[in-house]
């Protein structure tokens, strides 16, 4: 058998490659100092967290648009370059390498941890420097510290000890408590962080809480109603919703037939912002406080704030913008800051002003620690309740937890100790 | 016209030699988010290779097959993490080789009792299996994946290489999984091959011809996962993490689009439906939210319009191509 490949299809092969090679070289960056400063955002713009990257998307543009109007950093303006992860840890790697080989090696956003746990082993490499805007893994200002990767948004021990000294404040009878919660790491960590802060305060109290095995579903359940029986058969008068995003809803839409929302008294969530409230409406249960990345009604008067809430409106014409909405704009802010300290864009420069930052955003004065390059910043939390209104639901309360004594000691490379956590 | 490769094996030895050359070139030609796309194609490529090798070759389907790609890449993370001092060719093998043994398991119950579409529903029930066991597993991430994969050292005799140095990682894949395409290759033009070939076009007149069918079916399934496997081995250093995404039935479905794209019927054909994905997805990448759309409807197109794939609807061109070439010169030579 004979194939017709000649030697003149052979060398056109070789032709084709040879081009592909030639565009290879010229997608090469070039870049001279009176270009734009280009920041890349690696968010889920596609996909079902889609939903979550649009909040993500705004915050970075208003945060680029304000910056630029106000004449740019070092007299250069600011060209944001948007990067998809899908919170997929392939595409989030491929993502943040492309960004590195086109030049951009100042990059922000995810959402995902498992994202950002995938990207952080390959920024040293690649000489690109990461800010972390949402992603709340411990992890990744621990055991996979990296130097070129800072947290400008707040991580799930701080945010989850805050909680529980907020509802020890509030409720401080309400000592027994339990969780039901999604099999995933982030969970675990964060009922691990509840409990260690709740063991803590109430300790101090002098009114130990008492802490019930947790209930595990699985993540992206659709039927609740073997655990929400469980439940209701509990003697405990706090629940730990870990169960976050739709399934959150899900599980919600379900435990009201049964009553769940009133046998608590009190009902808490690690982090799903107006996602229930929305969902929910009328049904929103009541009482129900939810961690917030960042909560514009609790910086009334903040210009900063003030500035993001009506750029955000404008842009929208939602009322209501997600917290991540000001963790983009944050670090965006943050990285002005930085580039103005260290009078460049380097890499080395930036992680250099980047470490001990202090910098001002829309919930106030935030500084990186040097060690571990964790943002020490605001906890904020809101409360949801019921109403008549035509959106069914209404915010009822909301708080600002200082972080004084609720982060851990910076650690890079080593695991958080948990001195409380009960088994 | 004189061809320059006369035979099959010249032919696609040359082809193979072109793609592997240019690939080990593209680090010093092209983007790092290029280079990342085209390390991860060469392990997906050996991914729809293997799967070819039971659907094209044997007339297997399984619509689980990234279950082996998840089962190889855990396997290999986990073994490097307890035994770090393992030479990694040997974790890298042993992967393999687990999953292999593994598939022959499976088979032997599941190709007894079931063929078709009910071993198709089969190996989506396995995968299925697969994911959630790895996303409950506390010492295996559960749904944040095991993370900390590290790239190995790997040590020659003569010389050792840093693979967590520079580009060393991405070269070895591309080495390796050349040589696990080539080894494909060999299984199939080889006896082997045959027989397969011969079971998929007809069962029944191959076992009359001696074939034992149950048999190489379970052959052509486990050689399938365990080079499926190696690749998944490959792919965790290489993100530095696995999560159980790895083994959801929408990374089951790449290998049949791979396959499909290309064309079922040729040795190549996941190979250009492979790249062709790739560089939909590397051409799309900054059209959020319209890339699965575009994506989607060039798939759609190239199947209506091209049953056979790529490489088929091309082989068709050339044919007509060829024939009206042909006609025209006989008219021309007519008296």
């Amino acid at each position: 058998m004979t194939y017709d490949f000649t030697r003149r299809e052979l060398v056109k092969t070789l032709g084709v490659f040879g081009a592909a090679a030639a565009l290879g070289t010229l997608s090469r960056p070039s870049r001279a100092q009176g270009d734009p400063i280009r920041l890349g955002l690696i968010a889920p713009l596609s996909g079902s967290q889609e939903i979550i990257g649009r909040y993500q998307l705004a915050g970075a543009t208003i945060a680029v648009n304000q910056i630029n109007q106000a004449g740019g950093v070092l007299g250069r303006q600011i060209e944001l370059v948007t990067r998809d992860d899908k919170a997929a840890p392939a595409a989030g790697v491929a993502a943040a390498k492309d960004l590195a080989g086109s030049g951009v090696n100042l990059m922000f956003g995810i959402l995902s941890s498992g994202v950002a746990l995938a990207v952080a082993p390959t920024l040293a490499d690649d000489k690109s420097v990461l800010v972390i805007s949402a992603a709340s893994a411990n992890e990744l200002t621990h055991e996979q510290f990296t130097r070129n990767l800072f947290r400008t948004s707040d991580h799930a021990y701080a945010r989850q000890r805050a909680l529980s000294k907020l509802v020890l404040g509030d409720f401080p009878d309400v000592l027994k408590w339990t969780a039901i919660l999604p099999q995933t790491a982030i969970s675990a960590s964060n009922w691990d962080s509840f409990v260690d802060g709740m063991s803590q305060y109430s300790a101090e109290a002098g009114k130990p809480a008492e802490i019930t095995e947790a209930l595990w579903c699985k993540f992206g359940a659709t039927d609740y109603k073997n655990e929400i029986a469980q439940l209701m058969r509990s003697d405990c008068e706090g629940l730990y919703c870990g169960v976050y995003g739709g399934d959150a809803v899900t599980m919600f839409g379900q435990a009201a037939a049964y009553g769940l929302t009133k046998k608590f008294k009190v009902l808490v969530d690690p982090g799903s912002e107006f996602i229930i409230a929305n969902a929910m409406g009328k049904n929103t249960p009541p009482g129900l406080w939810s961690g917030f990345h960042w909560y514009h009604g609790a910086y009334e008067g903040h210009k900063i704030n003030d500035d993001l809430y009506a750029a955000y409106v404008k842009a929208t014409n939602d009322p209501h913008p997600a917290g991540y909405v000001g963790e983009t704009h944050a670090s965006v802010l943050a990285y002005a800051s930085a580039i103005q300290k260290a009078g460049g864009t380097e890499t080395e420069q930036v992680i250099a002003a980047l470490e001990d930052l202090e910098f001002d955003s829309c919930k106030g004065m935030r500084k990186i620690r040097k060690e571990d390059h964790q943002a020490i910043c605001d906890l904020n939390f809101v409360q949801f309740g019921p109403d008549e209104s035509d959106q069914g639901w209404k915010v009822t309360s909301h708080r600002i937890i200082k972080d004084e004594g609720v982060s851990e000691e910076p650690t890079p490379g080593t695991p958080i100790v948990l001195k409380y956590k009960k088994a | 016209m004189k061809s320059l490769f006369p035979t099959q094996l010249g032919r696609d030895a040359a082809i193979g030699a072109v793609i592997v050359i240019a690939m080990l070139a593209m680090p010093s030609l092209a983007s790092k988010g290029f280079v990342f796309i085209l390390g991860t194609l060469s392990l997906h490529i050996v991914f729809g290779l293997s799967w070819n090798l039971m659907f094209g070759q044997t007339g297997l389907v399984s619509f689980g097959h990234a279950s082996f790609f998840a089962i190889g890449g855990y396997a290999y993370a986990l073994t490097a993490r307890l035994y770090p001092d393992l030479h990694p060719l040997l974790a890298f093998s042993g992967a393999g080789l687990f999953s292999a043994a593994l598939a022959l398991l499976v088979g032997m119950v599941a190709l007894r009792r079931s063929l078709g579409v009910y071993f198709a529903i089969l190996t989506l029930a396995l995968s299925q299996i697969v994911y959630l066991v790895l996303s409950s597993i506390p010492a295996l991430g559960r749904e944040d994946g095991f993370t900390g994969i590290r790239r190995p050292m790997l040590d020659l005799g003569v010389v050792a290489i840093d693979l967590a140095q520079g580009n060393n990682y991405y070269y070895f894949i591309i080495v390796v999984s050349a040589l696990l395409a080539a080894l494909l290759w060999w299984v199939m033009h080889s006896r082997f091959g045959r027989a397969f070939r011969s079971i998929q076009q007809d069962p029944d007149r191959a076992a009359f011809l001696g074939i034992n069918v149950q048999a190489n079916r379970l052959a052509a399934f486990a050689i399938a996962s365990g080079v499926t496997a190696v690749a998944g081995a490959l792919y965790g250093p290489w993100l530095q993490l696995l999560t159980p995404e790895v083994a959801h039935w929408t990374f089951s479905a790449r290998p049949i689009l791979y396959a499909l794209l290309g064309g079922v019927q040729s040795f190549w054909g996941p190979v250009v439906g492979a790249a062709g994905f790739a560089f939909l997805e590397y051409g799309t990448r900054t059209m959020h939210g319209f890339s699965e759309i575009i994506i989607g409807t060039i798939l759609l197109i190239v199947v209506l319009v091209f049953p056979g794939g790529i490489l088929g609807g091309l082989a068709l061109l050339g044919k007509r191509v060829g024939s009206k070439v042909r006609n025209e010169t006989r008219v021309e030579e007519a008296p």
